[in-house]
């Protein structure tokens, strides 16, 4: 018997075209039962790759966040400690300036106080003898003590105030602060 | 797609986690500033006071022995000793301006 041909006309598809040249395997179970296992398998496999890249993912960003926090907790307390060092300084520059007025302050009443007390003498003096010229020339000292005391007095006002302001930290603008 | 990679986009914010942290060192160190600088502002005030009580005291004193003596004056009629008083209060008197323009201008700091 003469067999038949048949001539068909076919196109081959060359895989090699797209760059991927992987083999693929591919069974067939002809039975189902172990298709059906072999499927579960798949999943089951499929699933715990999954569980374990998540929990590794998990780990690596919860120890960058520890380190993100223990970095906060340092530069937390520098700037807290800064922070006393000029508080600290502040407050032994008041207190200097504070003596310094106090003891200005003294040596003016004393002045006074005796400058009072030569001019109560004075006068009663010069009610005796009915002669004021010794009030009149210790009041002109007087007129120059007192200018002489304000001119150092704001001398001294001058000096406690002029000091420079304590240099604060230098830190940079947060986002979103209006300047 | 890779696992892997998903739940590295979902999880991982460590940047924004970065700048918040940023943020909030530069919100604290904005704090200690502003609290060094009201320290600062409140001893200027207390200096201030301290040194108007002061002039205040002395001020006192020189104004009651000016008047003690223009009454002695006035008593007595004395021009000369009236007026050598009435100059002592005067100069008294100069002294207010420049102290009170001290004054206001440390505690405008």
């Amino acid at each position: 018997m003469q067999k038949e041909i048949i001539d068909v006309d076919y196109v081959e598809v060359d895989n090699a075209a797209d760059g991927k040249k992987e083999p693929v395997d591919i069974t067939v179970n002809a039975d189902p039962f172990s298709a059906l296992f072999s499927g579960i398998a798949s999943v089951v496999n499929n699933v715990t790759n999954s569980v374990k890249e998540y929990n590794m993912c998990r780990q690596q960003e919860e120890t960058k966040r520890a380190a993100i926090k223990a970095q906060l907790k340092a530069e937390l307390a520098q700037i807290n400690a800064q922070k006393e060092v000029f508080l600290q300084v502040l407050e032994n520059k008041h207190e200097i300036d504070k003596m310094l007025i106090n003891n200005e302050h003294q040596y003016t009443i004393k002045l006074l106080d005796s400058a009072v007390s030569a001019v109560d003498g004075a006068v009663e003096q010069a009610k005796k003898n009915n002669d004021f010229t010794a009030v009149i020339d210790l009041l002109k000292a007087s007129c120059e003590l007192i200018d002489m005391r304000s001119k150092i007095n704001l001398q001294i006002m001058d000096k406690v105030y002029s000091s420079k302001p304590v240099d604060a930290i230098d830190c940079k603008s947060p986002k979103g602060y209006l300047e | 797609m890779d696992f892997f990679d998903i739940t590295k986009r979902t999880v991982s914010d460590s940047e924004a986690v970065l700048n918040s942290i940023n943020d909030i060192v530069a919100c604290k160190t904005y704090c200690a500033q502003a609290e060094i600088y009201r320290t600062y502002l409140i001893q200027n005030r207390e200096k201030a006071e301290l040194f108007r009580q002061n002039f205040r005291e002395n001020n006192d004193k020189i104004f009651s022995m000016s008047i003690k003596i223009l009454e002695t004056a006035i008593n007595v009629a004395n021009t000369e000793l009236a007026e050598g008083a009435l100059k002592t209060l005067e100069t008294m008197r100069k002294t207010y301006p420049d102290f009170y323009k001290a004054y206001y201008r440390q505690l405008l700091w």
